[in-house]
């Protein structure tokens, strides 16, 4: 699947998509563990050093759902779903 | 009597006489009001709230708050508070850049602003006075043209500009001022209050040699809330400069997030998510068309980010690219190509113009196009037919003199209402109220108008601030929205930047207000109590023009037409939100009763005033 990503997540990813093997996989922490293999750049500026959460105000959305309104990291993702990373971001 | 952070001086000038006189402002009305917004609105207020827009007797109020001009963190905006003659309520509109530090090293809190000259004036603010000389030469130019001229005749170094385009002079009602940064008092109209005046310009002298201003009550109290300030918005996630997505990308670092959450209106919010979202976002103009990153006084964050086409059709340089104007212009109308978007923001700048207003209406003109309702074919995304109807909108020629009533004004002529996406006559800003249900509530209950910086739930329904909640759910939206309304109320009033409350909150800015002012009491909760204050006594003076509940309300296609997307199928819920956010506020139908009044220590002054 491709995961999104934006700001300057792009620069540590190389790119504004990556496509990643979910295998066995079934959670956003899945995901994300597949994703730090092919971009190890990408892990400090997207969780916490323990890695067992996201780092403050950094989002993911899984088909425009916050992971955070649903069940975090554990949130169930397939191949079929779209999944964005977004650094902190506001504005007006 | 003295108060630090304030000149303790204001100019009311009346332009029918040609005269000026100065005058302070009492104590008890600085410490209930503040400065900045709140006191604008005092102001507006006693001035009666029955007048017409265009009238003489309308009051521009050109205000700064006693933080403008300091060592505070984003201390840079001025505020022009005035009824609108777009909406017909009050209306508040704030620039940044350093014209507001100038005013506040120049020697005043404020200019009071009556009457209509005879030909068209600028005023000229330096060393505490105000002078009113011969515009005439100036009558017809463009912003920037204006600016070079009046630059010309007083310098650069010591000196801002603030001016009206020839929307203004045509009292286009959706006239911006600028100045000589692009900063722009946008909304509302206020530009158009100008042009009614016969006021082209206003020439702001003023730097901090000498006395430092504004001097703190207390230096060292004063020091070290800065330093609190300083420190929350450098070590901020959203703030931190060069880190945080503000910084780097500016306002414009939203289109991304909103459009993958399917709540970014497009064509006229026929749909909510747009195909080339990605085309005109922070991150492709960055990469392509990035030509400076500007700052206002005080702030290390500088998110504004002027934007350049360097040869072609679309040749142009100009500050700043907003997220705003991205998406009016933008997914809006259609339109995912970057380089006529930079070309229409310019001519925005350069005309006067409420880029957000300019670009909702085009996109109700497309819609109604489709229908067969204008006088003239434009096709969604049709860029050199935009940019033509901008021009003749800034002139009111032909179609262009419909179009500059605004997208609810035009809508309305045009033959269908409801084809615009306007709250009380002002046009909504770029997030889709399907999708993010708090931000639909902001909306309707703005007293402005639609408006996201009245209550800017996006914090927290989208970047999780102060604390995160779900975009799609109703439950404690009403709350949240308050707080933020409140905390702007006083936020304005100080007046400093929103985004600073990305890093800071009640807590800090009541401490930086204290110890500049020396109005101990003003603890954090007094603080949001101000900012209450402000809130009602604008609901009070709109309500006294006859609005009520029944105008609370969201164009009608949020109600009936779903999200797309990945807000497929999901409507707004704003009268479950509508009920709880009147009880919260203690108002009767969007009508506030007179005990909140006496409660908030509004009414009986404000009463006789108004008879």
């Amino acid at each position: 699947m491709n995961v999104k990503l934006f700001g300057n997540l792009r620069q540590y990813g190389g790119g504004s998509h990556v496509a990643v093997d979910l295998g066995e996989g079934r959670t956003v922490a899945d995901l994300l563990e597949r994703l730090f293999a092919l971009c190890p750049a990408l892990r400090p500026h997207v969780v916490t050093p323990e890695g067992d959460a996201l780092l403050p105000h950094v989002n993911i959305m899984l088909n425009g759902r916050l992971i955070r309104d649903l069940q975090g990291l554990q949130t169930p993702v397939s191949e079929e779903d779209s999944v964005a990373i977004f650094p902190p971001s506001a504005g007006g | 009597m003295t108060l630090g952070g304030y000149a303790n001086r204001i100019a009311r000038i009346n332009l029918s006489s040609g005269t000026v006189e100065y005058g302070q402002v009492e104590r008890d009305l600085l410490r209930k009001y503040i400065g900045g917004r709140g006191l604008g609105v005092k102001f507006v207020f006693d001035n009666g709230p029955r007048v017409d827009p265009f009238s003489p007797d309308n009051l521009l109020a050109i205000m700064i708050g006693p933080c403008t001009g300091s060592a505070v963190p984003m201390s840079g905006r001025l505020a022009i508070v005035t009824k609108s003659p777009l909406t017909g309520t009050i209306t508040d509109s704030h620039m940044g850049g350093f014209t507001a530090a100038r005013l506040r090293w120049a020697g005043l809190d404020g200019l009071l602003i009556k009457g209509r000259a005879w030909r068209p004036v600028y005023l000229v603010v330096e060393n505490g006075n105000v002078t009113i000389e011969d515009a005439t030469h100036l009558w017809g130019l463009g912003v920037r043209a204006t600016v070079r001229a009046l630059q010309e005749k007083y310098g650069k170094d010591r000196t801002s500009v603030m001016a009206i385009g020839p929307a203004g002079e045509r009292l286009v009602r959706f006239a911006a001022w600028l100045n000589e940064h692009d900063r722009a008092s946008g909304r509302g109209g206020t530009g158009a209050v100008g042009g009614s005046k016969n006021l082209k310009a206003i020439v702001i002298i003023g730097d901090r040699s000498g006395q430092p201003q504004p001097l703190p009550e207390r230096k060292e109290a004063f020091q070290e809330a800065v330093r609190m300030g300083q420190k929350a918005i450098m070590a901020g996630a959203l703030t931190a400069p060069n880190k945080g997505g503000l910084s780097i990308y500016g306002t414009n670092v939203l289109m991304n997030i909103i459009n993958e959450a399917g709540s970014l209106p497009t064509r006229n919010a026929k749909e909510s998510h747009f195909e080339h979202g990605e085309a005109i976002s922070g991150e492709a103009f960055r990469e392509f068309n990035l030509a400076s990153e500007p700052v206002c006084h005080a702030c290390p964050v500088h998110c504004k980010k002027e934007v350049e086409v360097k040869e072609g059709r679309w040749k142009a340089r100009t500050e700043s690219m907003e997220y705003e104007t991205a998406w009016a212009l933008g997914a809006q109308c259609g339109l995912g190509d970057r380089e006529p978007l930079i070309y229409m923001l310019d001519q925005c700048n350069d005309y006067g113009l409420d880029t957000i207003e300019m670009g909702v209406t085009l996109g109700m003109a497309m819609e109604a196009s489709e229908k067969g309702l204008t006088p003239e074919v434009i096709n969604w995304g049709d860029a050199e037919k935009m940019s033509e109807l901008i021009r003749k909108t800034a002139y009111r020629e032909g179609f262009g003199d419909i179009l500059a009533n605004g997208a609810f004004g035009a809508a309305t002529l045009l033959g269908d209402p409801d084809l615009a996406l306007s709250v009380k006559g002002q046009a909504i800003p770029a997030y889709d109220p399907r999708g993010v249900q708090g931000i639909g509530l902001g909306y309707a209950t703005s007293n402005r108008g639609a408006c996201h910086l009245r209550g800017y739930t996006i914090a927290s329904e989208i970047a999780g601030i102060p604390f995160a909640t779900d975009r799609t759910v109703t439950e404690g939206k009403a709350q949240l929205l308050k707080t933020f309304q409140d905390l702007f109320g006083f936020l304005d009033s100080m007046d400093v930047c929103k985004f600073a409350s990305f890093s800071e909150g009640a807590e800090e800015f009541s401490a930086q207000v204290r110890a500049l002012t020396g109005f101990d009491d003003i603890t954090p909760e007094e603080a949001m109590r101000i900012g209450e204050r402000v809130y009602n006594l604008e609901r009070y003076y709109n309500n006294l023009n006859g609005f009520t509940g029944e105008h609370d309300t969201l164009p009608k296609r949020f109600f009936t037409v779903p999200g797309t997307h990945n807000s497929a199928g999901m409507l707004s819920q704003l009268p479950v939100m509508l009920e709880e956010y009147y009880r919260l506020r203690g108002w009767v139908n969007g009508v506030v009763p007179e005990e909140k009044l006496i409660e908030l220590e509004i009414l009986e002054r404000e009463r006789e005033a108004v008879r």
